[in-house]
């Protein structure tokens, strides 16, 4: 489980904090989204989880113990493609995991299995952004932290790599944590939605998304997600 | 259709040799100082049949590898460790100092320190190709984007794999650029150092026959320098092929 417990943050040539007072938790499988409008720190929030930036105030705790520094029980797979160039595929891999069985296993989850001894320069979009999946799932992290990962994809493969993403961390058991500005796949793919806003900003509220009982009718579930897009974005602009 | 590097290279010399052949049947009086293409042809053969120009030819190439490879050897390493440590900056300061006096005029101090000779030749040559390497591998590994070193932060890579695997070989095309330019410079440093200090070797043999009037076989020398240089080019670019399999731009031809 990761607490945020009465974070602030301040960058040294700015005057006011740009995150002030950031209290939530992600429960261990949860699926957590971030919105917010642009620049209103949820990047830096990330950062801070990810432990690449220090809070200027509180704390993170991990599992009951303060973490401030990188880890691999949590992997960001970040906006831009973070893959080596100069490896092949399987060798990005194999810089964390040695181990060819998982290596193996993993390329062919992302579908990569034919791959293996590929460049990245020969990989399309969604490829690159597979091998990304597979390698931060490498190292088995408990925790997998996703800024707005897929942003450069067009739409219709974003969609597929996020349902894919949402079925392999289910299976995996992994909690993941995703910052986006997109409020469609926030509510299609999140148990919890972390609405930030305000200035300096802050956390406006937590919306709970049961999906143990969603209705069967699809007008209803459209219905519902139509008046949860626009309370968020209301909560957003407030 | 798409020509061959090669014989775009005898078709450029051939034409080349023609056009200034021409220009002597024009201009006559230049016969009296230089010599004509024909005769450096003539005296090119005869030199490769007596075969002591491969003598001087080697003893070149021999003090630009040894010179060139001492530089690589310890302005790579030096380079990558510096891009990533506070010595850094006191050292590209150093390089921006230096980097300007022409390698030509280090030779009174070579000479002054290793005699007339080999290790003379060897520490001109060094010190012409040591700062383009260092500059262009600091210029690269200091170029690593931020989500590189926040990967390896993550993954919790081991210091030693993140000098090997990430910032050397992310660094590496900017090598390649620094070895392409000090081979260059290695090539031009090793040819002063010999036209002022040395008994033998391509620049000495120019030295010698400007002294004897020689001026086919000074002109021939030159153009044996040019070829040999073109040809270090382009073993550094063929190795840089070899190695950079993974930079897209490798699998265009860019002759």
């Amino acid at each position: 489980m990761i607490e945020i417990k009465n974070i602030s943050h301040k960058y040294k040539k700015q005057h006011h904090n740009i995150l002030n007072d950031i209290n939530f938790y992600i429960s261990d499988g949860e699926f957590v989204t971030i919105v917010g409008k642009s620049g209103c720190g949820k990047s830096t929030l990330l950062n801070i989880i990810a432990g690449y930036i220090k809070p200027t105030d509180g704390q993170m705790v991990i599992d009951g113990k303060e973490v401030n520094k990188p880890g691999k029980d949590r992997i960001v797979i970040h906006q831009g493609y973070d893959h080596f160039d100069w490896m092949s595929v399987k060798d990005n891999l194999n810089l964390i995991n040695k181990d060819e069985l998982v290596v193996n296993q993993l390329l062919s989850k992302v579908g990569l299995n034919d791959k293996h001894e590929s460049f990245p320069y020969e990989l399309s979009g969604g490829m690159k952004k597979r091998l990304s999946i597979a390698r931060a799932l490498a190292v088995n992290p408990k925790f997998l932290i996703m800024d707005e990962p897929f942003s450069s994809l067009d739409h219709k493969i974003r969609s597929q790599i996020y349902k894919e993403v949402s079925i392999l961390t289910k299976e995996l058991n992994k909690t993941v944590l995703l910052v986006t500005h997109d409020l469609d796949e926030a509510i299609e793919l999140s148990n919890k939605i972390i609405v930030l806003s305000g200035n300096p900003t802050t956390v406006h509220e937590v919306i709970y998304l049961d999906r143990h009982n969603q209705s069967n009718d699809h007008s209803k579930v459209l219905d519902q997600i139509f008046n949860l897009k626009n309370q968020i974005k209301k909560l957003i602009e407030d | 259709m798409k020509i061959p590097f090669n014989i775009k290279l005898i078709i450029v010399l051939l034409s080349t040799t023609l056009i200034i052949q021409v220009a002597f049947f024009v201009f006559p009086e230049w016969s009296n100082v230089l010599p004509q293409p024909f005769e450096v042809i003539k005296v090119g053969i005869s030199e490769f049949f007596l075969g002591n120009i491969f003598i001087d030819i080697l003893v070149s190439l021999k003090r630009v590898i040894v010179g060139f490879l001492l530089a690589t050897i310890i302005a790579v390493p030096l380079a990558i460790f510096s891009s990533h440590h506070r010595i850094g900056r006191y050292l590209v300061n150093i390089n921006e100092l230096l980097r300007h006096i022409p390698p030509i005029a280090w030779i009174p101090v070579a000479i002054v320190l290793f005699g007339l000779g080999d290790a003379s030749a060897f520490f001109i040559v060094f010190l012409g190709s040591f700062f383009p390497i260092f500059l262009n591998t600091f210029f690269g590994a200091n170029s690593l984007p931020l989500v590189y070193i926040r990967v390896c932060q993550s993954f919790e890579l081991p210091k030693i794999v993140y000098m090997k695997d990430i910032l050397f070989k992310f660094s590496l095309p900017y090598i390649f650029t620094g070895l392409r330019i000090g081979i260059g410079m290695a090539w031009m440093s090793v040819i002063a150092a010999e036209l002022i200090g040395a008994q033998s070797g391509l620049g000495y043999y120019i030295q010698f026959n400007r002294l004897l009037l020689h001026m086919d076989k000074v002109v021939f020398g030159m153009l044996l320098i040019g070829l040999i240089g073109l040809t270090l080019n382009k073993l550094i670019k063929l190795l840089e092929k070899k190695v950079l399999v993974w930079a897209p731009s490798n699998h265009h031809d860019r002759n």
